[in-house]
């Protein structure tokens, strides 16, 4: 047993996505951080999908680079396709996509952690955690090492007792190629936390060489690409393609046939899945009337022939997997480099934390990532950077951050996790944010930018940038509605266009609440002509076309604010108000709501209930007033 | 109403010796309330301002006493919803008056038990009680509703996916229908059978039970002030009792109180109709006599009707013999005296029962009940045109989506149910989304 002579002010357990971003923020904000990782080799690593955004995750990640974290700019620097999507449809829901480099993109992640002041990463495996008086001490390693820490934050991904499953053979490990984190778990059911059993799966990587690329369609990336970091510049690298092919009738007979051998349907796997991220031999057993599934053969890098095979997580087993792939359309002669496969972990219901990301039964405890039952690289990190906040304003002394659901999808994902919880894999979708118009990606810097500049987290120049373009927005906003036109003057124009003639003046903001209307159109219109650059340009036509609904939901959120001002004291006893329902009662003791708003929104708790809340509570205070 | 906007609404909806909101606390203006546009009168009616903070709720205060009569009430509830206030959430008033200090913490316990009390049946029973039917409705509508989300919320958050998606003309033609049947709602809400006719009651039984006597311990008490509706005719006479909100019509009260002095076909012949036109029969039995072929004759005719057994002068000296009787579910021996007026509680409540079919009167009463319907319908349909008006507009999903689910909240108000997992949960199952 040895006690490390030097005492961190913050551990971090797990170098993932979740642990990089905590590991950055804690270390940028001059707290000395370490962090502890089962293997150097794979910080930063992607487990799954080698893509970083999409729909809504795209969103989690401009918010991570407004607050000053770092998955944006290293997703940038070694993406090798970027990719809109949704642009057929309004801004609000456009997510930039980025197929990147699976090896780049962990190096240029882990390099950045090296050149990191005030912090230090070590090779190590926690086992134990180490608590007295009810806050955290430190941790143990299975070598028998000690760390002291004034604040833990575990971010252990899906290594938690990870199982992996192909076909009927499971055995230990975290991640196809690494060991499991043994021990730990058992350790947080010592102090008292519930553990429960999630599962998620991830397709068979193939071999380039064995691709028939004639029999495959192209898809490739956008001519002028978006970047997520509102830091990057620009880049000059190529893009690369990726190649769509589909399932067929015979894939499907093939799979049908090995579904005795399904760890899944053979009832092996206990832990819940994702329904969003099903397996193809869950798409095939429940979608039986699709004759087809689409399958996409993306590159896993530029150093590399090895290919991922998106659409086809399966845990069957590997002779049904590599016969499987050979009914596909180019995939005929395909070569599996590694399998795919299940994996099972456990997790931490996370009603059983604060908002702030701190455990409830153990003081300076934090938990951020996988283990809180989310999935997806995005969600992770955006936990790991909030929970990296937080620990360093709890060293600093100050009250914890938190983002409100109208602020940012941030806010949406942690409230949804500490006041609904989460019984299977929690991925974010657009359709969760009841102000989705407000949470658009383009918006971020707006919402975001001066909390993580306040933090210390984004450089002064970034933010007087920033600034800048806010006013740049406002400024042509103004010269919109000043700057009217004549009929005579827009009809020229809008005829081309095919809208509806003018009979009046109107303003160059009225027009552009038109839909056939773009403010590219109206440039020519401009006193100060084609000023702008493209992406100002974009947010000047957002606010302005859609105004009234950004409006409307500004003022349902003005609603709920009441609600959420109305803040109920910690530790109150749910127990003696025995005018709650008992399921309210229950759920309200169980995730301990910190204002009237979040009470709210757990389920089984009533309007009703709710109302007998504020009564009880003001009950409350003057009966506290009454004796003092 | 309470609120600091109680004066301002009145003074949209009132004319009368002055303006609600000029005039001092405290005070009783005399006048009539209007209709919004057409400006006709709807009631005659006493309002009275009281300013805070010395009211019930420590806000602005103003009440309307009306004439009474459930339409009028319902017409004025309707236009104070119109100028923009909305109706109270179950004990909200009380709630309220605690909340800003005007009762105090010893009462703390009967406030809690008021709003627990309000809410007990809840706002779903309240539709059952009154229109099982509406509910069923609102039910498939809001499922119709759902499945549009669906659709549009697919193609948000999965349209990397191949799947199909609905065009929107469809969702338009779809949305319009939807539409249509939100307006018929509102048509037939304000003309329902129940709210338009009442529920009718018929009292039946031989010369001498009591049946006159019956009727005017009745109307003592519950006497509809309102007169028939305008536009209907009878050749009978009919008087309108008002019990807890819900309106009745006892049918053909002529000739109640005849004596053996009329034409005995004449009697059975008026005693058919009463039965066959009757929602609900008042079967009386004289309880100081031994049943006989003429109360026999009466109570074959009951068959298949839904009606209550009433004894009536157990005042005197009981001769009836119960099993004579017949034995039906629906039948109740209800003991009472007119002329002493006994037993008339538990009269009226089971007449109640009967009527709303083993259910209560909503807490909150038919006339509120109701306006919550028609309130939510409406705000449902604005919201679902504004929809309409999007899609043809030519705008994305996301902004169509906001309006349906507005919609569906709105809905839910009355059905009790919330939208947001269940989108996701459809979408996963009727979908092969996700990669």
């Amino acid at each position: 047993m040895i006690k490390h002579p030097q005492n961190y002010d913050v551990i971090i357990v797990g170098g993932g996505h979740a642990g990089c971003e905590a590991a950055l923020a804690t270390s940028r904000m001059d707290y000395p951080t370490l962090l502890l990782t089962m293997n150097y080799d794979s910080i930063g690593q992607m487990s799954c999908n080698p893509a970083i955004g999409g729909l809504a995750k795209s969103h989690l990640v401009r918010e991570i680079d407004a607050l000053g974290g770092e998955m944006g700019k290293v997703a940038d620097e070694t993406a090798i396709q970027f990719r809109m999507l949704n642009t057929g449809k309004g801004p609000a829901v456009w997510a930039l996509r980025a197929q990147v480099d699976r090896t780049a993109y962990r190096l240029a992640m882990r390099s950045r952690l090296e050149v990191q002041k005030n912090l230090e990463i070590k090779q190590a495996n926690v086992e134990r955690i180490e608590v007295n008086n009810g806050a955290v001490q430190g941790v143990w390693t299975n070598t028998g090492v000690f760390y002291r820490g004034n604040t833990v934050i575990l971010t252990t991904g899906t290594f938690l007792n990870g199982l992996i499953h192909i076909g009927l053979i499971s055995y230990s490990s975290g991640r196809a190629g690494e060991f499991a984190s043994l021990g730990l778990s058992e350790s947080l059911k010592d102090l008292g936390l519930r553990i429960g059993r999630l599962k998620t799966g991830t397709p068979p990587r193939i071999d380039g060489k064995t691709i028939d690329f004639t029999k495959v369609e192209a898809q490739c990336g956008d001519d002028t690409p978006s970047f997520f970091s509102y830091q990057t510049r620009g880049r000059k690298k190529e893009q690369v393609q990726c190649y769509i092919t589909s399932t067929q009738k015979r894939t499907h007979e093939v799979i049908r046939s090995g579904l005795d051998r399904s760890p899944l349907y053979t009832g092996v796997i206990v832990g819940k899945g994702p329904r969003y991220c099903p397996s193809i031999e869950d798409k095939v057993v429940r979608f039986a009337d699709k004759d087809s599934h689409q399958i996409i053969l993306e590159p896993e890098g530029l150093g590399t022939n090895e290919f991922y095979v998106n659409g086809f997580a399966t845990s069957l087993p590997e002779e049904i997997q590599t016969e499987a792939l050979h009914t596909i359309l180019g995939l005929e002669k395909a070569t599996i480099i590694r399998p795919g496969y299940a994996i099972e972990y456990d997790y931490v219901p996370p009603t059983q934390s604060y908002p702030w990301l701190e455990t409830k039964k153990v003081r300076n405890l934090f938990l951020a990532g996988q283990i809180n039952g989310t999935s997806g690289y995005e969600e992770a990190a955006a936990q790991g950077l909030m929970a990296g906040i937080n620990v360093a304003l709890r060293l600093r002394g100050e009250e914890p951050f938190l983002l409100k659901r109208s602020e940012a999808y941030i806010g949406v994902l942690i409230d949804d996790l500490v006041t609904k919880g989460t019984e299977e894999p929690y991925r974010m979708f657009t359709s969760r944010a009841e102000n989705r118009l407000l949470l658009r990606q383009d918006n971020a810097d707006q919402r975001l930018m001066g909390y993580g500049h306040r933090f210390g987290l984004i450089p002064a120049e970034v933010y007087r940038e920033c600034e800048q373009r806010l006013n740049n927005i406002q400024e042509e906003r103004r010269c919109l509605e000043r700057t009217f036109v004549s009929p005579e003057q827009a009809n020229r124009f809008l005829s081309l266009n095919c809208g509806v003639a003018l009979t009046q003046s109107q303003s160059l903001s009225q027009l552009l609440r038109r839909p056939e209307v773009h403010y590219r159109d109206l440039v020519p219109l401009l006193p100060s002509g084609d000023h702008l650059p493209l992406d100002v340009q974009r947010r000047v036509e957002i606010e302005v076309k859609y105004e009234g609904y950004i409006k409307r939901q500004l003022e349902q959120v003005k609603k709920i604010e009441r609600m959420e001002e109305k803040k109920i004291p910690p530790g109150l006893d749910y127990a003696h108000l025995h005018a709650l329902s008992a399921e309210a009662r229950e759920k309200l003791q169980e995730v301990a709501p910190l204002s009237i708003g979040q009470a709210a929104r757990i389920s089984g708790v009533t309007p009703s209930d709710v109302s007998i809340l504020l009564v009880c509570l003001e009950k409350m205070r003057r009966e506290k007033k009454a004796v003092t | 109403m309470s609120g600091p906007k109680a004066l301002t609404i009145a003074d949209g909806l009132f004319r009368g010796d002055r303006r609600p909101s000029q005039s001092p606390s405290h005070r009783i203006l005399y006048g009539h309330v209007l209709e919004l546009e057409a400006k006709r009168i709807i009631d005659e009616v006493l309002l009275m301002v009281m300013r805070a903070p010395r009211t019930y709720t420590a806000e602005d205060m103003v009440e309307i006493n009306c004439h009474g009569g459930y339409l009028v009430s319902r017409n004025v509830l309707e236009v104070v919803l119109k100028c923009g206030a909305r109706l109270a959430e179950p004990g909200e008033f009380t709630r309220r008056a605690f909340l800003n200090g005007r009762i105090d913490l010893t009462q703390a316990e009967a406030v809690l038990d008021i709003i627990r009390s309000r809410t007990g049946e809840g706002l779903r029973l309240g539709v059952e009680q009154l229109e099982g039917s509406l509910l069923r409705e609102l039910e498939a509508l809001r499922h119709h509703l759902v499945q549009i989300l669906t659709q549009l919320e697919v193609a948000v958050d999965f349209s990397e996916s191949d799947i199909q998606i609905a065009q929107r003309d469809m969702l338009i033609t779809a949305l319009e229908k939807i539409l249509c049947r939100i307006g018929d709602l509102l048509q037939t809400s304000s003309s329902g059978k129940l709210i338009r006719e009442g529920a009718r009651l018929a009292i039946v039984g031989k010369p001498n039970v009591g049946k006159s006597s019956l009727l005017n311990a009745l109307l003592k008490e519950d006497r509809a002030i309102v007169s028939p509706l305008p536009g209907t005719t009878q050749d009978t006479i009919e008087e309108w009792l008002d019990i807890e909100g819900l309106p009745l019509r006892v049918i053909d009260t002529a000739g109640l109180g005849t004596t053996a002095n009329v034409i005995e076909e004449e009697g059975k012949r008026r005693t058919e109709e009463r039965i066959y036109q009757a929602d609900l029969v008042i079967f009386m039995l004289d309880g100081s006599i031994p049943m006989d072929e003429r109360d026999d004759s009466i109570a074959q005719r009951l068959e298949g009707k839904k009606y209550l057994t009433v004894i009536n002068k157990i005042d005197l000296e009981q001769r009836l013999e119960s099993d004579g009787l017949q034995n039906s579910k629906r039948d109740l021996y209800i003991r009472i005296s007119a002329l002493h007026g006994q037993g008339l509680e538990e009269l009226k409540r089971s007449i109640l029962d009967a009527v709303l079919s083993g259910h209560s009167v909503p807490s909150e009463g038919v006339v509120v009940t109701r306006l919550r319907h028609r309130d939510a319908l409406m705000r449902a349909k604005i919201s679902l045109e504004q929809a309409v008006k999007t899609l043809t507009d030519g705008l994305s999903e996301e902004f169509v989506a906001v309006d349906i689910r507005d919609a569906l909240a709105t809905l839910g108000e009355i059905t009790g149910q919330t939208t947001s997992e269940d989108i996701l949960n459809r979408i996963f199952s009727e979908f092969c989304v996700g990669k």
